[in-house]
C-alpha cells in the first residue's frame, strides 16, 4: 500500500507467466490502471563489455551472441562487421550473401517468436505453439548449417565458418514454403480475431517526433511511419544488391508495431530467396591470421546493424595486440525496455502490460547487457 | 445470408488440424527429423567431445583456444609424460574452437549432446575415442567415460578405458 491508501505497488515479474524474460517492474496501482511503473533490470547482468576485454579476438565470437538470445546472430556479425573495418579486410561476396541469408533467418525466428509473444499475452495460446513449432525448422536448418540451434559461432571476422552444405539452399526454400503456406492461418487467427482489435489497436501510441527523440528503433520506429532501416540507408553485407521494401505504418501503437513485424517476415522470405539465387561462387572467408595468432591493428570502428529488435551499434577500439582494448555495444532494447516502456505502461491497465511489452520486443538480456 | 453460412462453416476448418502429426517429437522414443525427414543432428553439430590419442601430440592448442577455460592439459599415468586434454562440462559452451586449433585434427565434437549422471565427478573427463561408440545411443553412459584422479601426487585413471581402441 502506497502512503495515502489509494495506491497498492506490487512486483510483476521476473517469474510472472507474462513477463519477456528476466526482468520485473515495480508497478504502481490505483485499483487495475498503472499509475507509476519502475523496470527492474539486473538479473541477466554478466559485464559481456569487461569480459570481452580479456578474451582474445576470436575467443569472443562465442561470447557475443548471449547478448541477445531470439536473435543472436546480429551481434556476431556487428562484432565481425568493425573488426573488418579496423583491419580493412575485404569479405568475399559468397560470404556476404550467407551472412545475408542467416541474418533474415534469425529475423523470421525472431519476428515469429515474438508474434507468439504477442499471441499469448492477449490469451491466444495457440499461436505461440504455431509459430515456435515453425521457428523450430529454423533451429533446425541452422543446426545443419552451423552445428548449434541458439548460439550459432558462425560468423567471425573475414566471412563464415564453414561452407553451406550442398543440399542446404534446398531445404531453406522448403521451410520458406512451408512458412509461407502458414501464414495466412496466422493471419486469420491472430489478426482477424476481434480479441486482438480490441487489445492492440490504439494501445500505447507514440508519434514519430516522440520515438526518435527516445531513440526508438527499428520495427517500433517504422511503425510510426518513419521510414529508416540501417539495411537500406548504410547497407551491410549483400543487402545492396537485393531487391526489398522497407514495411512501415501510420499509427504507431500496438497493432502498427505487430503489422510491421508481419510485413517483415514476407520481405525476409524476398530476401533469403533472392540471396540463394544470386549466390556467388569462391572462398567462403578472407585469408586471416590464425584464430589464436589473430592480432588487430590499431584504430577504431563502429558497425551498424538493423536486428529485428531494432539498431545495433559495436564500437570497437584496438590498440593493437590479441585482445580488445573496448567494445561498447548499443542495443535497442536497452531504450525500449526502459525509458520507452517506463513512460508507456502509465495510464494503462496491468492486464496490458504483459501485451505493451511484447508489442516492443523487449529483449532482457540486452537490457543488461 | 452468405456470411451467416461463412460463419457458421468456419469453426468446422479446425477439423483439417485433427489429422495432422504434431510438431512434439518425443525423445529419444522418436527420432528428429528435418523438414525433408533426414535425421538429425548432422555431422557437423556440435556435441560432446572426442579425442584421439593416436594423433594427439599434446601441444595443448586446444585448451589456448577455448574461451571458457574449459579444457586442461593433464598428465596421465601411463602415457610417458605426455599430457592429455580433459574437459569440463560445467563450463564448456561448445563453440568448437578447441576442433578449430587442433593441428593434427584428433579433437572432434560429436553429435552425441546428453549426459546423464547423478554424480557430478563424470562431467569432467578425459575425450577418447570411445565416446564414438555411443554414437547411436541418445545418452552417453557416463560410467563408460574416462575419469581420472589425483592419487599421491599423480594422476590415475580411475574409470573408463586408460588407452583407447585402435580404429
Amino acid at each position: 500500500m502506497g502512503d495515502d491508501f489509494r495506491t497498492t505497488k506490487i512486483i510483476f515479474g521476473p517469474q510472472h507467466p507474462g513477463i519477456h524474460g528476466n526482468f520485473a517492474f515495480r508497478l504502481e496501482l490505483e485499483g487495475d490502471i498503472v499509475r507509476r511503473a519502475r523496470v527492474v533490470p539486473g538479473y541477466l547482468h554478466r559485464a559481456f563489455e569487461k569480459l570481452m576485454e580479456q578474451r582474445t579476438w576470436m575467443q569472443n565470437v562465442a561470447l557475443v551472441p548471449r547478448i541477445c538470445v531470439p536473435d543472436p546472430d546480429v551481434n556476431e556479425a556487428a562484432y565481425s562487421m568493425a573488426i573488418e573495418e579496423i583491419m580493412g579486410l575485404e569479405v568475399p561476396r559468397r560470404a556476404d550473401h550467407i551472412r545475408t541469408v542467416v541474418l533474415e533467418l534469425s529475423r523470421i525466428a525472431s519476428h515469429l517468436m515474438g508474434l507468439g509473444g504477442m499471441g499469448g499475452a492477449i490469451g491466444l495460446y495457440t499461436l505461440p505453439m504455431w509459430t515456435n513449432g515453425e521457428r523450430d525448422y529454423i533451429l533446425d536448418l541452422f543446426e545443419q548449417l552451423t552445428g548449434g540451434r541458439v548460439y550459432h559461432i558462425y560468423t567471425w571476422p573475414g566471412g563464415v565458418r564453414w561452407d553451406m552444405p550442398d543440399n542446404w539452399p534446398r531445404k531453406v526454400n522448403k521451410v520458406l514454403d512451408h512458412i509461407e503456406r502458414q501464414l495466412p492461418s496466422y493471419w486469420s487467427l491472430f489478426f482477424e480475431s476481434k480479441v486482438t482489435d480490441a487489445r492492440m489497436v490504439g494501445l500505447a501510441p507514440y508519434d514519430p517526433d516522440w520515438a526518435i527523440a527516445h531513440g526508438v528503433t527499428g520495427p517500433n520506429l517504422r511503425a510510426t511511419g518513419v521510414k529508416y532501416d540501417i539495411r537500406k540507408d548504410d547497407p551491410y553485407a549483400a543487402y545492396e544488391d537485393l531487391d526489398f521494401e522497407i514495411p512501415t505504418r501510420k499509427s504507431g501503437d500496438g497493432m502498427a508495431r505487430a503489422l510491421v513485424r508481419w510485413d517483415e517476415v514476407g520481405q525476409s522470405i524476398r530476401i533469403i530467396r533472392q540471396a540463394l539465387e544470386q549466390m556467388p561462387s569462391g572462398p567462403y572467408r578472407a585469408k586471416t591470421p590464425p584464430p589464436l595468432a589473430f592480432t588487430v591493428p590499431p584504430g577504431d570502428a563502429l558497425a551498424r546493424i538493423e536486428s529485428s529488435k531494432g539498431e545495433y551499434n559495436y564500437y570497437v577500439v584496438s590498440k593493437g595486440g590479441k585482445y580488445p582494448h573496448r567494445v561498447h555495444v548499443r542495443g535497442p532494447s536497452f531504450t525500449h525496455g526502459i525509458d520507452v516502456l517506463e513512460q508507456l505502461l502509465r495510464g494503462y491497465e496491468i492486464s496490458d502490460t504483459a501485451l505493451i511489452t511484447a508489442t516492443l520486443d523487449v529483449c532482457p538480456p540486452d537490457i543488461d547487457r | 445470408m452468405g456470411d451467416v453460412v461463412r460463419k457458421t462453416i468456419r469453426p468446422f476448418r479446425a477439423l483439417r488440424f485433427l489429422g495432422r502429426k504434431p510438431h512434439t517429437v518425443r525423445i529419444p522414443h522418436e527420432q528428429h527429423n528435418d523438414i525433408e525427414g533426414e535425421p538429425l543432428p548432422t555431422g557437423r553439430y556440435r556435441g560432446i567431445h572426442v579425442n584421439d590419442w593416436d594423433l594427439c601430440i599434446s601441444c595443448g592448442l586446444c585448451a589456448m583456444a577455448c574461451p571458457c577455460d574449459a579444457i586442461e592439459m593433464i598428465e596421465v599415468e601411463g602415457e610417458g609424460g605426455k599430457k592429455r586434454p580433459e574437459v569440463s562440462y560445467g563450463r564448456c559452451c561448445f563453440c568448437g574452437f578447441c576442433e578449430d586449433a587442433c593441428p593434427k585434427k584428433c579433437m572432434h565434437l560429436t553429435s552425441n549432446h546428453t549426459m546423464l549422471d547423478t554424480d557430478p565427478r563424470p562431467f569432467v573427463f578425459l575425450p577418447t575415442p570411445g565416446i564414438r561408440e555411443f554414437e547411436k545411443e541418445y545418452v552417453v553412459q557416463t560410467s563408460k567415460l574416462c575419469l581420472v584422479e589425483e592419487r599421491d601426487g599423480k594422476k590415475v585413471v580411475v574409470q573408463g578405458k586408460p588407452r583407447p581402441r585402435k580404429q
